[in-house]
């Protein structure tokens, strides 16, 4: 397990170098001086230029830049918010647990709607119920979140008023329907999962054994072909949940919950191009991070993978 | 026991074994299933309405109306109504004219972005699957340093770089979305090409000495562009909302084109007030991304021989 987990580790340094580099490369290239954008037609004052010159290096070479950077990474400092004037990890104190809060909420309601689904779809196969399923899911898929998001705020916040629909000011009560669009538009996928993995199980021949061994139907279903159907749910899952992190950016402007995606998109809009890619890189360490542990808890359930 | 399913042999003579062809077998199943028909219907309405905007909105536009939009600003912001099916926008724009004409860009978007995906995608899938070695190791690495990338930060680092100060222009979200496309194609067409590599036919024309590109494009590449030919249809659904989703951002089409992102943009101000400016576009923006995913879905079935 731990020669495993080391051999996985290793494969994600290349990634991480080769995900971080294009973003370092593609925000460098941005047209325009990163500083002057933050001061319009004003001159900026010489001691603030030279302050943000000797935090960036921008007077070094590209690669020597990449590499001064990935130094305060390292030491878990992702710069500062040129536009802000505050450490980026200051900033990430308070959007993180927003997003967070969010992202664990989405995948918390993605479970409760998709497994069931998938569930009823697989045992009743081929019949109109789990025909009208398929065509049900791709609409939900073909939903933009925004556009649910907006008619979300219409009917239930404005016209019903069951929910609050904007800011974070009611605790968690304000993110539930956010969640709940996230977990509309994301459902789809691990629904139609849970139904295929179930109909595979179904064909495998410890079901039969089971059966053979006279165990009644309900026992058969839930110990022996759920179990082992949900693997890959339970997976999907958690990589949904290292994606929300960063993935909640179109939700969280429409509901105005100033997390991490709120931040990304105020930063382009401000071209505050040190936290556009503090906040990336951050996001790929994250979803990096996830999928390992992901690998792991899938190395652990099933034996086979570690040996490979 | 079962009796043995007597066999129409007038039916088997019937069928000419030079015409049993994988394409033709896909179309005998295709033209069976009725959401095939559906999403054929879907996307052969929404494609026409991108050629010939005109076919749909009459009267022609006239010479007092250049725009072809019938807008009158004494007409601003009512709802449907017998004279303006869909109602007027703030402009006082005929609205069902203009989510007509909203067609074309959404359409014209996607086509490109999924041609730029699939071109790179098959170019450097075939170089990584074909050759192996360094040069897959390069390929697949730089893929998978993509893939650590959440698309929307992707998109939003990519068009803030492209973002001038003219403005930004149709083709900047084009290749935006294509330039983060292409890695899913790499690694579908990679994987196809890898199984079709080792097939007795293709030994058998190297041994006749075929070159490696007459190998690549002749041999493999019509034995290996199903799977990726499904996954660009499903693609082209989703790509339609993604530009849409950046149009709501605010980092996707200029704001003067006529777009269903930017309509549903601008009525998200209005949601209260007229809803009807967001439901129309949403509506016509589902059904384009639907008609597209659900062929995909029935191409899917239709080419794998595991449902046959």
């Amino acid at each position: 397990m731990f020669r495993y987990f080391i051999r996985r580790l290793l494969q994600l340094i290349p990634v991480f170098f080769i995900s971080t580099f294009l973003i370092f490369l593609v925000i460098r290239i941005i047209p325009g001086d990163p500083i002057q954008a933050q001061f319009g037609e004003r001159r900026i004052p010489d001691n603030l230029r030279e302050a943000y010159v000797e935090r960036y290096h921008f007077n070094e070479p590209l690669w020597k830049q990449y590499f001064l950077y990935m130094k305060d990474i390292f030491q878990f400092d992702l710069g500062d918010s040129i536009a802000n004037q505050r450490p980026i990890n200051e900033i990430f104190r308070e959007s993180l647990p927003r997003t967070a809060t969010l992202a664990t909420m989405s995948v918390f309601f993605i479970a409760l709607f998709s497994i069931p689904l998938g569930i009823f779809s697989a045992r009743k196969k081929d019949t109109f119920a789990d025909n009208s399923f398929l065509v049900i899911t791709l609409i939900m898929l073909s939903i933009p979140p925004f556009v649910l998001g907006l008619l979300a705020q219409l009917f239930v916040g404005v016209k019903w008023g069951i929910l609050p629909v904007s800011g974070v000011e009611d605790g968690l009560k304000s993110y539930i329907l956010p969640s709940l669009v996230i977990a509309t538009s994301l459902m789809a996928v691990d629904a139609r999962l849970m139904r295929t993995t179930l109909l595979d199980t179904f064909r495998e021949d410890y079901l039969r054994t089971a059966r053979a061994k006279g165990l009644t139907e309900r026992r058969v279903f839930t110990v022996h072909a759920l179990r082992n159907a949900l693997i890959p749910v339970v997976t999907v899952l958690a990589i949904d949940l290292g994606a929300l992190l960063g993935g909640t950016i179109v939700t969280e402007s429409v509901f105005n919950i100033p997390g991490i995606g709120f931040r990304i998109t105020r930063a382009v809009v401000q071209r505050d191009t040190t936290m556009i890619t503090g906040v990336s890189i951050f996001l790929v360490m994250a979803y990096l991070f996830i999928n390992l542990i992901v690998d792991m808890i899938y190395a652990w359930l099933d034996p086979r993978i570690r040996y490979d | 026991m079962t009796e043995p399913k007597t066999v129409d042999l007038e039916a088997v003579a019937a069928i000419d074994p030079a015409r049993r062809t994988f394409w033709g077998d896909a179309w005998r199943i295709l033209r069976r299933r009725w959401l095939f028909w559906v999403s054929l219907f879907l996307i052969v309405t929404f494609v026409g309405m991108a050629i010939v905007p005109g076919l749909y909105v009459w009267p022609s536009p006239g010479p007092d109306d250049p725009s072809g939009l019938y807008c009158f600003l004494a007409d601003a912001r009512q709802g449907p109504s017998s004279e303006h099916w869909f109602g007027t926008d703030v402009q006082g724009c005929d609205y069902y004219a203009q989510v007509t004409y909203g067609a074309r860009v959404s359409l014209v978007v996607a086509l490109f972005a999924t041609m730029i995906t699939v071109v790179v995608g098959i170019v450097l899938g075939s170089l990584a699957g074909y050759y192996g070695g360094a040069l897959d190791s390069v390929i697949s690495r730089t893929a998978d340093g993509f893939f650590a990338l959440p698309y929307l930060v992707g998109a939003i680092i990519v068009l803030s770089a492209l973002t001038t100060q003219e403005g930004r222009e149709i083709w900047h979200v084009t290749v935006a979305i294509g330039f983060l496309g292409w890695p899913s194609v790499v690694r579908l067409y990679r994987s196809t090409v890898l199984q079709v590599k080792g097939l007795e036919y293709v030994q058998a024309a190297k041994a006749l000495g075929a070159g490696d590109g007459r190998i690549i494009f002749r041999h493999i590449l019509p034995n290996a562009i199903a799977p990726t030919l499904v996954y660009s249809t499903i693609s082209m659904g989703g790509i339609i909302s993604v530009e849409a989703t950046l149009s709501f951002l605010g980092i996707g089409l200029p704001i003067d084109s006529i777009s269903w992102g930017n309509m549903i943009s601008e009525a998200g101000t209005r949601i209260q007030q007229s809803p009807h400016l967001l439901f129309f576009p949403s509506a016509y923006l589902i059904f384009a991304s639907l008609g597209f995913v659900l062929m995909g879905e029935q191409l899917r079935e239709a080419f794998d021989p595991r449902f046959r």
